[in-house]
């Protein structure tokens, strides 16, 4: 029985150990904690800055907006449409203020960190100045709280108290840096952690955001350029908030890259982006050919037929260039430049490490051109016109050198067809801008402003897209704000927008199902409707846009 | 073993096996037979035990028994489901023979309830119903749970979009969880094992495959029964996961004094295809108007048209034999010209092969007085109708018991499987993965032999008009594989301290791997750099547990009680570790090495239950019993200071046929019962906590970090369903007639809903506990016995039926409703307050008010409605079966037609076949010539509809149709998913033991088998699919079809024999 009575002793020992874990329930909180997660304790404000500044890339991006404003071209040549995009909505909350509000909630108290925290207010104005310029009103001031705190349904901010805020957030951002202080170091994928060169950016910033309320507050836009007046800004390449795409993993490169390698080896116009007729016509001029051709003209573009099967050397002349419009147009309106041929992106688009521009100074002098100009701030607009198109032929210039050893992967990989008669190196050689032709282009009377203030504000405009390019977002602004460059879309009584280019986007329809109080309060201040046409606060220049010489009114205005 | 053997080899297994468990010397022997009192025939598997042992041995076909009791002046008793115990004292003889009088009252049939306990039926307050024994081996299916298929009220059964080998989807009593599980828990043995499947086809886009579930690895000949405990009810005993109800397996042992027998099942099916997508046969690929063809090319100074590779739609010519530009030619080939004509009807039909699916067991089981043991040996191979599908499953399993003393008694089990998988077919929407997409909107001018021997010649898949990837490129270059290799095992010490006090420790183990890899290889034409993916799975389910149990008659005049406590500790882990590669640097080297870039990803989820519990029972003079029953649970998925749930229950069952002394001829047994319940589902991993996560991959050597979208529930709590149930069972005619009938009410509340919210405020979701699914039905089971003949003929039947309503009653506040499925159409499936479960929400078509569709005065295309409309629901409101048996000496024939009724079905199949024109019925309006039948609104100076016109305007094909699709119509794609079907005739012989005498074989059994063979009645005709698939197992993706396989016809031959 001793046997026996040992089993039975240790049946009760498991029995006992059973009972006992069911009383231990300690580790439970430990177990259902995923090995993955870090605590806000644990996170770096270094990892979200990167996170922050990676995903941001160059910014928001607004479905077609590059459409709207000439940069680019929809290959559907359809008109434009009632369209949903929730993309920057979500992108703006959930993957960038989000990470910076947390940055700003794990510094704020601690006075050594006041470079991390400024850093973050700063790329905070930048991403919000973007999500309010596409929408509108937006949640602002509810929006990034901890778990526990958060409003599930914020309410939506006029837009003229959120760009108060700005201007407030970037005039104390810039005052608290500190070069004495710690900062961010190569977590900082734009500058390294340079103090200076955030001090720089954010007065620049604060310029641009001036410039965009001049025609709904000129009083706001005056205080804070004469604010500026004697502050650092953006004057040089090195300036330049850029970040660079990384050859490591498919994500992190240069999508266009991954985009033609996962096709069929053949570039056509099908398949690929194409140069907007406001930047070609930037570009080349509106006229003759006397004009020595902005050598810009040949790293930003290609050229290619329209039917997208035959591709023109690369040597050719840019006689070919054209493109079609949107909206149910004549043809000779729409092809003015003759029925066949098409800009595409030039093979430098298409490296796998390229530069994603977040901000440049060469917009900086375009912005002080205007300020200049319409006496904001003291200044030669004539002068800063200059610079700014000086600083947009070394911005390419730097963008062909920095991208003209990846071409050959390209070259090879749209192949035979579109190197006709051509090799790497004469191509290369072809494309690169030589001395001579910077300083004939120079020296010819594009850099040079002429007429009326309003004509010179068209020519800053249209040469200011060039330098934006290929910021899209920003080029739509500019092109709601002051109604340039002239954009070519057909009246098109069919189309719900009638043909002409949206002012702003849709909310997302989630917002009128999940958050419909502060959505209906926010629609009831733009009349009671979610329209693509209703302007912004800001969108006040009654003038714009202005009209295209080759567009055929067939009907009175219809924006508002 | 005195017994003669049939072989050495046997021979030497059972030497082994039988060497295994501890023999025992003989004390004294006591044999004799025992027989009916009914008609004297003897009783085969009469159980036969000395009072109080834990074991004992049964009768053999003849009826005869040995047993070996402690001494002279024990009690043998004699038991027999259907039949009265009797209990004989040995008193010093040796032989002891005995008639067993039939049980028309049934008091003694027993039922095994939550965690293994028995019961007897008669006890029981609540509705479980078992499957019979030979329901389970003959009809083959190779997933166990489409064995429950029609058989058991109240129980759905689902076939996997993938076919066979897929999983199988069973719901019973509706569906009960937003997101949660819904499907029930298995217990195999007493043990629950792991039914979880790994990245589920969750959307219609990119690929997926259905590798098979957990319960599909289960060894259908080593199933003895199963018993369905079918809600809250019958399971709150299982707490946190007992609310969807569970299915108990009990596997086969070896039996204990019967020597040693071999049992080898011999099976083959072969699968045909029974329905395939109807095409049209009269159109080619293009697309109306100006784009009717592509490119003109001059052959022999004749200009032809080219059918554009990239016209995806069949709205082009019509396939008259006029000549176009022949696409089908190797590159180089000169220019050629091809006879437009239609291909044989068959020929998508013809691209299937015949499925075979063979299944061998051989068993041997041996017994000693004390011991016995039973080890299985089992391969199926499946070779499915798509070519290079094929899965093969070996599995082993050693069942062993042993009574080392009258008191104590040890049993283990170990069950290995090791399951190969070739290329389950790819699910969903995306024609680079499901060949059945493919196959369903290519051109039907495609010479499929053409598209085999230009794969086979060039390797490529080539670029052909209406076909995104050459189905034969498709099924023979992108290949799949998943092994796994799965332990399931027990081991459990029982000791007996009285004849009333016992104690069961038990410890049991799942746990499988299983590595899963995916090959895209180069290819030129269309151009794909390759990829590679290579997965594994590890998944863990540890149970522990106690169960102490306490038995005892007359404890007061009339009252019998038993009394169970134990205590469990579950533990699950999941781990997913693997890697994704892309851009092969050579072609056709599948290894890491060879690889541009690499993403490696790794996931680790587990949860900790720990559990203590009580069961009580009190009967009264046999005929009025009442069950208690409570469960604590410490789940650690819940929230902080939440993890302590507790379950109740209890239960009555009142034989009023014997309180009332009613019984009759008639009336033979009357019983009514009621039960009040609860039970959990207790959600997800990980919903308490919130927090950042770093990127896999660092950026240009910096660590990114982002914050998690979700707005965690610190104190989560479980969902939580309360289920009221009554019943009542009769037994007429001398049982000759039975009838169950139950009413239950279950209402499913702290709902773990993950809301969408505004993500302004910074997160996207937040988990909340709220919302209520209310779900209540009737489910009635008939059995009969209409004839039985003294010449031996028999016909045994069963019917069920049941009726579920499942009502969302509340969701969380401020929300009214919640997104189920997107269908990726302009059809979600939706859960809203106050509607049935499972609404089909999309447009409907325009109306006017006699019920006539609105035309665009534009285009002469149909308009739909600008607001959303509810079009259907995918809850069936009833399921049922009648299933018959008709037994004549050694024949039975058996049928079993299910049904579903009342529910709707969302198809992309048939959104796909007429946007794209491949449907056969889009002929029709093809040639410009006739109007949609219709009316088009007229209207006022003001825009107001004043009144109708009948339509007059000529369409073509893409108008009339495919306008349908662009439109967003999403009525046209919603079709009825009612259906009755002949699931299985199984026509059997078993050999006469007069015969069997001259032979080594103790029973032999032939028997020809058919499975799903015919669809009495569906809605689906003209599209020829079946209404029978959904794409994953999720409670949303219910009546979801997407590119389903085609569903097939089984036909098989069964051989079962014993020696």
């Amino acid at each position: 029985m001793k046997k026996y009575n040992k089993i039975i002793k240790n049946i009760g020992v498991l029995v006992l150990m059973i009972m006992l874990a069911n009383s231990c329930t300690k580790k439970f909180e430990r177990l259902n904690t995923q090995a993955s997660l870090l605590s806000e304790d644990l996170v770096k404000p270094e990892f979200l800055l990167s996170g922050v500044q990676y995903s941001a890339g160059t910014g928001l991006d607004a479905r077609n907006d590059g459409d709207y404003c000439g940069m680019t071209v929809r290959q559907d040549n359809a008109p434009f449409v009632d369209e949903f995009d929730d993309a920057a909505w979500y992108t703006t909350y959930t993957s960038l203020t989000n990470n910076l509000a947390a940055i700003i909630r794990k510094t704020e108290a601690d006075p050594d960190l006041v470079n991390k925290k400024a850093i973050a207010r700063i790329l905070k104005v930048w991403i919000f100045s973007q999500a309010t310029d596409i929408y509108g009103d937006i949640p602002y001031f509810d929006a990034n709280k901890v778990p526990d705190e958060a409003n599930t349904s914020p309410k939506y901010d006029t837009q003229q108290s959120i760009y108060e805020d700005f201007f407030k957030e970037l005039k104390e951002a810039a005052a608290e840096l500190d070069p004495a202080k710690e900062s961010y170091g190569s977590a900082d994928l734009y500058y390294g952690g340079d103090v200076t060169k955030w001090k720089k950016f954010a007065n620049s910033l604060r310029l641009r955001l001036a410039l965009r309320v001049r025609y709904v507050d000129p009083q706001m836009a005056q205080t804070n350029m004469s604010d500026l007046q004697d502050s650092d800004l953006m004057t040089s390449r090195s300036d330049d908030a850029l970040i660079y795409t990384a050859n490591d993993i498919d994500a992190h490169k240069n999508g266009s890259y991954i985009d033609l390698i996962n096709r069929p080896p053949q570039l056509d116009y099908v398949d690929h982006q194409l140069v907007g007729k406001a930047i070609l016509d930037a570009l080349v001029g509106n006229s003759d050919r006397s004009h020595p051709l902005d050598p810009r003209t040949k790293v930003l573009t290609d050229s290619a037929r329209l039917d997208g099967r035959t591709i023109v050397p690369p040597h050719a002349p840019f006689g070919f260039r054209a493109q079609p419009l949107l909206g149910v147009v004549p043809v000779e309106n729409k092809y003015p430049y003759g029925s066949s041929s098409v800009s595409i992106y030039s093979l430098f688009w298409y490296v796998p490490v390229i530069e994603r521009p977040v901000f440049r100074a060469s917009e900086v002098y375009f912005a002080l051109a205007e300020a200049a100009l319409f006496n904001l701030r003291a200044g030669d607009a004539d002068a800063y016109y200059k610079k700014g198109i000086e600083a947009g032929v070394i911005q390419v210039q730097d963008f062909y050198n920095k991208t003209k050893d990846q071409v050959g992967e390209v070259f090879d990989l749209v192949g035979p067809d579109y190197a006709r008669g051509s090799t790497l190196n004469s191509f290369l050689a072809y494309k690169e801008m030589k001395q001579s032709e910077i300083d004939a282009f120079l020296a010819s009377p594009t850099t040079t402003l002429t007429g009326t203030d309003e004509e010179k504000l068209e020519q800053i405009i249209n040469q200011k897209m060039i330098v934006l390019y290929p910021n899209t977002l920003e080029g739509w602004s500019e092109w709601r704000r002051t109604g340039y460059p002239r954009v070519l879309v057909a009246p098109n009584e069919a189309s719900t927008l009638h043909g002409v280019s949206p002012r702003r986007k849709h909310y997302p329809n989630g917002e009128r199902l999940v958050n419909s109080n502060s959505f209906n309060e926010a629609i009831g201040r733009m009349g009671g409707k979610d329209d693509l046409l209703t302007r912004l606060w800001w969108d006040a220049n009654t003038a714009a846009p202005h009209a295209h010489p080759g567009m055929v009114e067939t009907r009175a205005t219809p924006w508002k | 073993m005195k017994r003669k053997l049939p072989s050495k080899r046997i021979l030497l297994i059972c030497i082994i096996l039988i060497s295994m468990v501890k023999l025992q010397a003989q004390r004294h022997t006591v044999t004799g037979s025992v027989t009916s009192a009914e008609d004297g025939a003897p009783l085969p598997g009469v159980s036969v035990m000395a009072q109080g042992a834990l074991s004992g041995t049964t009768t053999d076909n003849k009826g005869n028994y040995s047993l070996s009791v402690p001494n002279g002046k024990a009690k043998i008793v004699f038991s027999s489901t259907g039949f009265i115990n009797q209990t004989i004292s040995v008193s010093g003889k040796s032989a002891i023979n005995l008639a067993l009088t039939r049980d028309t009252k049934q008091l003694s049939e027993v039922v095994v309830t939550a965690l293994g306990i028995t019961k007897q039926k008669k006890a029981v307050g609540f509705a479980t119903q078992e499957l019979a024994k030979k329901d389970l081996t003959e009809a083959r299916d190779v997933n166990v749970a489409n064995y429950l298929t029609g058989k058991i009220a109240g129980v759905q059964v689902s076939l996997s979009a993938g076919g066979v080998g897929g999983s199988s989807k069973v719901i019973i009593r509706g569906i009960s969880s937003l997101v949660g599980e819904n499907q029930p828990l298995y217990v195999v043995d007493g043990v629950p094992i792991d039914n979880s499947k790994y990245n589920e086809k969750t959307d219609i886009y990119g690929s997926g495959r259905d590798y098979g579930d957990g319960i599909g690895n289960i060894n259908p000949q080593d199933i003895e029964s199963i018993n369905v405990l079918k809600g809250p009810n019958a399971t709150a005993l299982w707490g946190s996961r007992g609310s969807n109800g569970v299915i108990l397996i009990t596997t086969k042992s070896g039996k204990a004094g019967r020597g040693v027998a071999v049992e080898v099942n011999s099976n083959v099916t072969i699968d045909k295809i029974n329905l395939i997508p109807k095409v049209q046969n009269k159109y080619a690929t293009g697309y109306e108007d100006l784009n009717f063809y592509g490119d003109i090319v001059n052959i022999d100074g004749v200009d032809y048209s080219t059918l554009p590779s990239w016209h995806f739609e069949s709205d082009g010519p019509p396939m008259d034999g006029r000549l176009v530009v022949d696409p089908f030619v190797y590159p180089g080939t000169p220019p050629r010209t091809l006879k437009l004509l239609p291909q044989p009807a068959d020929n998508v039909r013809d691209f299937y092969k015949t499925g075979v699916v063979t299944n061998n067991s051989v068993a041997l089981t041996g017994g000693s007085e004390k011991s016995s043991a039973r080890l299985s040996i089992n391969n199926t191979t499946i070779n499915g109708i798509i070519p290079n599908h094929a899965e093969n499953q070996q599995s082993i399993t050693l069942r062993a018991l042993t009574n080392v003393t009258d008191k104590l008694s040890f049993e283990g089990k170990v069950n290995y499987i090791h399951k190969n998988a070739d290329n389950p077919p790819g699910l969903g929407g995306s024609a680079n993965n499901n060949v059945v997409r493919d196959l369903a909107a290519m051109g039907r001018y495609v010479p499929l032999p053409f598209l085999k021997e230009y794969y086979e010649k060039t390797g490529q898949a080539g670029s052909w008009p209406g076909i995104s990837l050459n189905p034969y490129y498709l099924v023979n270059e992108l290949k799949n594989n998943a092994v796994r290799d799965r332990f399931i095992s027990f081991i459990s010490m029982k000791y007996q301290f009285t004849s009333w006090l016992s104690l069961m420790a038990r410890s049991g183990l799942d746990a499988y791997s299983e590595r899963r890899l995916e090959k895209v290889p180069v290819s030129e034409s269309p151009f794909n750099s390759g990829s590679l993916t290579d997965e594994t799975y590890l998944t863990k389910e540890s149970n522990n547990d106690v169960l102490l149990t306490a038995s005892k008659d007359n404890i007061a005049k009339n009252f019998n009680a038993a009394v169970s406590v134990g205590a469990s500790l579950l533990k699950t882990s999941h781990r997913i570790q693997g890697w994704n590669g892309i851009d092969f640097k050579v072609p056709g080297i599948y290894d890491i090495s060879n690889l541009s870039n690499v993403t490696p990803y790794y996931s680790f989820v587990q949860r900790e239950m720990q559990s203590a519990y009580f069961s009580g029972d009190l009967g009264y003079k046999e005929f009025l019993f009442l069950t208690i029953t409570g469960r604590n649970d410490w789940s650690s998925v819940l929230g902080v200071g939440n993890f302590s749930f507790f379950y109740p229950s209890v239960s009555s069952s009142f034989i009023f046929t014997e309180a009332f002394k009613l019984q009759s001829k008639v009336l033979t047994f009357g019983k009514v019962r009621a039960s009040y319940a609860q039970a959990g589902n207790d959600g997800a991993s990980y919903l308490t906590k919130s927090g950042y996560f770093l990127g896999s991959t660092p950026f240009n050597g910096q660590s990114l970090a982002f914050q998690s979208n979700n707005i965690p529930l610190f104190d989560l709590k479980n969902e939580l369903k309360k289920s009221v149930e009554f019943g009542a069972e009769l037994r007429l005619f001398n049982d000759r007639v039975g009838l169950d009938v139950t009413y239950y009410n279950s209402n499913t509340n702290n709902q773990i809903v993950p809301v969408t919210i505004s993500v302004a405020s910074g997160y996207t979701t937040k988990i909340v506990n709220a919302g209520n699914i209310e779900n209540k039905g009737i489910e009635i089971a008939l059995r009969a016995t209409p004839v039985q003949l003294k010449s031996g003929f028999r016909w045994d039947m069963s019917f069920n039926y049941a009726h579920n309503q499942s009502k969302v009653t509340e969701l969380a506040p401020g929300l009214n409703s919640f997104q189920l499925y997107n269908t990726g159409q302009s059809n979600v499936i939706e859960a809203r307050v106050g509607e049935r479960f499972g609404n089909i929400v999309g447009y409907k078509y325009k109306r006017a008010p006699d019920g006539q569709i609105v035309v665009n005065p534009n285009d002469g295309s149909y308009m739909r409605e600008d607001t959303l409309s509810i079009l259907g629901n995918v809850t069936p409101k009833w399921v049922g079966g009648l299933n018959n048996t008709i037994y004549y000496k050694g024949f039975s024939l058996n049928f079993l037609i299910d049904f579903v009724q009342g529910n709707q079905i969302n198809s992309d199949t048939r959104y796909r076949m007429v946007a794209n024109g491949t449907a056969a019925f889009t002929t029709k309006y093809r040639e410009h010539s006739e109007p949609l039948p219709g009316v088009i609104e007229t209207k006022d100076a003001n825009g107001n509809v004043t009144g109708y016109t009948p339509n007059t305007i000529l369409v073509d094909g893409q108008t009339a149709w495919s306008y349908r699709a662009w439109g967003q119509i999403g009525e046209e794609f919603v079709m009825n998913g009612s259906f009755v079907m002949l699931r299985e005739v199984v026509l059997g012989y078993s050999l006469q033991p007069s015969f069997l005498k001259k032979t080594p074989f103790k029973s032999m059994r032939f028997s020809v088998v058919g499975r799903n063979l015919w669809y009495i009645e569906e809605h689906m005709k003209g599209m020829g699919i079946s209404p029978e698939t959904n794409l994953n197992t999720k409670a949303g993706a219910t009546g979801v079809e997407v590119f389903s396989m085609p569903t097939t016809r089984s036909y098989g031959l069964n051989l079962n024999f014993t020696f």
